[in-house]
């Protein structure tokens, strides 16, 4: 009687505490323009793949439908939305404004908890290319985080031509390029100091790629790096990234927003600014998104494009590791309406019941034929504050018990 | 789910085992102390105030998991268990100790036992590390089949489980001892310092320091390390 590894049955609460963190998530959006849109939850692989570098290639779940086709369940939400956008909606004015809300799927099983399906929260920004649309989504963002009840976060901003730019300029061979590329992708700076001990590398610029993903801060690691960079790739990110920050302080947001030269993200498609939010409670990014300018053309349309999703499973659990109260729904008063079994006082059970909700609170009917003591252990153990008796030769009134106490009061139910 | 949160520590997971002693020695010798891990020993966690650190240990093994969740900052770890495993964390430093490497080793009475042929049968490679032996056993374009075990590997092929095996030697003592001899070294192996990848962002004035301390000690000391 199992369900397949790595994914999850959610229980009342934790359904709760979702839909919470999902409503006041989609708020923020709305009241920024943005629409939502749904996609399928699988589709043909070849369309998925196409937003999709070699690792998620590998990670995407896929199956044959009974034509023979591959289908893949989608692993982002991204590509999808560039689909739709770029096949269904070439006469739509720009720029759209989507947001989404959805689960992905992914083998992601070297990852924390190898979980393989989690909700993504996110937007999109398409046709657009502009700093203050990399800076508007950016600062959607801290908005998100921020109404979703997170106080310690930030949100690192970067640029995916910075790492490009030293790379492009670095004077080796192609294959020894490749090897530098992929031991920083694998984090593994001791093979990565090796391989450039190896190589003919200035060492100013050696010392820079050792310490990339270090560089964090304020304004002052741009001008750390521009002392050091020479090429023009990496000069224009740097310029590109103080606009935005700038736009950012605009914004009056320059509290949650740091400049990090060594983000790298996990996707192939980024072609511009790239961002991911991190908080001091978990040990991995809770968000994360950036310019991709051409992705949509993939799809047959030029659609410059801008967006972030967020983990809400990793939200939930940021937010609960900071406060473990921040999630906590301030329930209606529940009630348990019982009645003596005729058909006056069902009747008189269902007037009464309607009543209470019209009020606003939870009411939930007897429906088999328990004795007392069972029902009030039954109350006792799902939460439920008052238990409703209606009796006979009492026309407008019932009997209120407090479940905890035992009180005992006559309400009139009109 | 709750933890204690504290963003002043620096969090530090040690893996038991082996490489739990040269692992306190480095850090006494950079300066926390740890009173001989004696304390430690008892306890699962364990601080030194005076320079805000806090000391966890872990299987050798899940010690990379911790690190990834970002319940601790720097981790210990023997670079087997990161090449059999692969964990999204900083690979920050070699620390030089916990010297050894991953070998492949065959019976000493077998004949032919460059050419991994098995008289027409395919080959049968037991070992701790599945993923290490096949990833190596493809780049050589040999056609084998994996028996993952737990532990005394080197009895496998004194009963017949397998042909070869693929595991870890630092002395070459329990190879000699059960007649097996090194056919192939795959990989030399020693212990790493590894890193959060957020935490090497949120604290890297104090990993940063620590790291050029510990960077500073192998360096004047290689020698002795080794023999740690």
């Amino acid at each position: 009687m199992n369900i397949p590894e790595g994914l999850n049955d959610l229980f009342p609460e934790e359904v709760l505490k979702r839909r919470l963190l999902e409503n006041k998530i989609s708020q923020v959006f709305k009241e920024w323009g943005y629409q939502e849109i749904i996609t399928p939850t699988f589709e043909f692989y070849d369309m998925l793949a196409r937003g999709a570098g070699s690792i998620m290639k590998k990670e995407m779940i896929k199956f044959f439908d009974r034509e023979g086709n591959i289908i893949a369940l989608r692993p982002e939400m991204t590509t999808p939305l560039a689909r739709v956008t770029s096949t269904k909606m070439q006469q739509e004015p720009k720029p759209l404004r989507f947001y989404y809300m959805g689960n992905v799927f992914r083998y992601d099983d070297f990852k924390v908890g190898g979980q393989r399906e989690f909700c993504q929260a996110g937007v999109e920004l398409i046709g657009v290319n502009s700093k203050k649309a990399d800076a508007e989504v950016i600062a959607l963002a801290v908005e998100c985080l921020k109404n979703s009840g997170l106080k310690n976060f930030f949100i690192d901003i970067g640029h995916i031509n910075f790492f490009n730019g030293i790379m492009q300029s670095i004077k080796a061979e192609e294959k020894r390029k490749l090897e530098i590329k992929e031991a920083i992708l694998n984090k593994d700076f001791v093979l990565l100091e090796k391989i450039l001990s190896f190589s003919d590398i200035k060492d100013k610029e050696k010392e820079l790629i050792l310490k990339m993903p270090t560089l964090r801060g304020r304004e002052e690691v741009l001008e750390e790096a521009e002392n050091i960079i020479f090429n023009k790739l990496s000069l224009s990110a740097l310029k590109e990234i103080k606009k935005v920050y700038n736009l950012l302080r605009d914004y009056g947001l320059e509290e949650y927003v740091l400049i990090d030269l060594g983000i790298i993200r996990d996707f192939d498609y980024y072609t511009g600014i790239i961002f991911e939010g991190y908080t001091d409670y978990l040990g991995f990014p809770i968000c994360g998104g950036g310019r991709y300018d051409k992705l949509c053309s993939k799809f047959g349309e030029n659609l410059p494009s801008t967006g972030f999703a967020a983990g809400l499973e990793r939200l939930i659990m940021a937010l609960e590791r900071e406060n473990i109260n921040s999630l906590d729904l301030k329930k209606p008063d529940q009630y348990l309406v019982c009645y003596q079994n005729n058909k006056d006082n069902f009747r008189k059970a269902l007037k009464s019941a309607k009543n209470l909700r019209k009020k606003g609170l939870i009411v939930e009917l007897e429906v088999g034929k328990r004795e007392f003591a069972e029902v009030l252990n039954y109350a006792r153990s799902k939460g439920i504050k008052y238990i409703v008796i209606v009796v006979d030769n009492q026309p407008n009134k019932i009997k209120r018990i407090e479940v905890t106490s035992g009180k005992e009061e006559m309400i009139t139910y009109e | 789910m709750s933890r204690e949160i504290n963003t002043n520590y620096l969090v530090i997971a040690l893996p038991s085992g082996k490489l739990f002693k040269p692992s306190i020695r480095l850090f006494e010798k950079v300066g926390i102390d740890l009173k001989g891990g004696k304390e430690i020993n008892r306890k699962l966690a364990f601080f030194d105030q005076e320079e805000e650190v806090k000391f966890v240990i872990t299987r050798p093994k899940d010690n990379p998991t911790y690190i990834e969740c970002g319940v601790a900052d720097i981790g210990i770890v023997g670079e087997d268990v990161l090449l059999e495993e692969k964990k999204d964390v900083y690979k920050l430093l070699d620390l030089k100790f916990g010297k050894c490497k991953m070998v492949v080793a065959a019976p000493k009475e077998r004949e032919q036992k460059k050419y991994y042929k098995n008289n027409g049968h395919r080959l049968k490679i037991a070992t701790k590390y599945p993923r290490i032996a096949a990833d190596y056993f493809k780049k050589k374009g040999i056609y084998v089949e994996l028996i993952k075990l737990y532990g005394s590997v080197e009895l496998a092929p004194q009963v017949g489980l397998a042909d070869m095996i693929v595991d870890i030697v630092s002395t070459g003592r329990t190879l000699e001892e059960n007649k097996l001899e090194i056919i192939n070294e795959i990989i030399p192996l020693s212990a790493q310092l590894i890193v959060n990848r957020i935490s090497y962002k949120t604290k890297h004035k104090r990993i940063t320091r620590l790291l050029q301390d510990i960077k500073k000690f192998i360096s004047l000391e290689s020698d002795k390390i080794a023999e740690w």
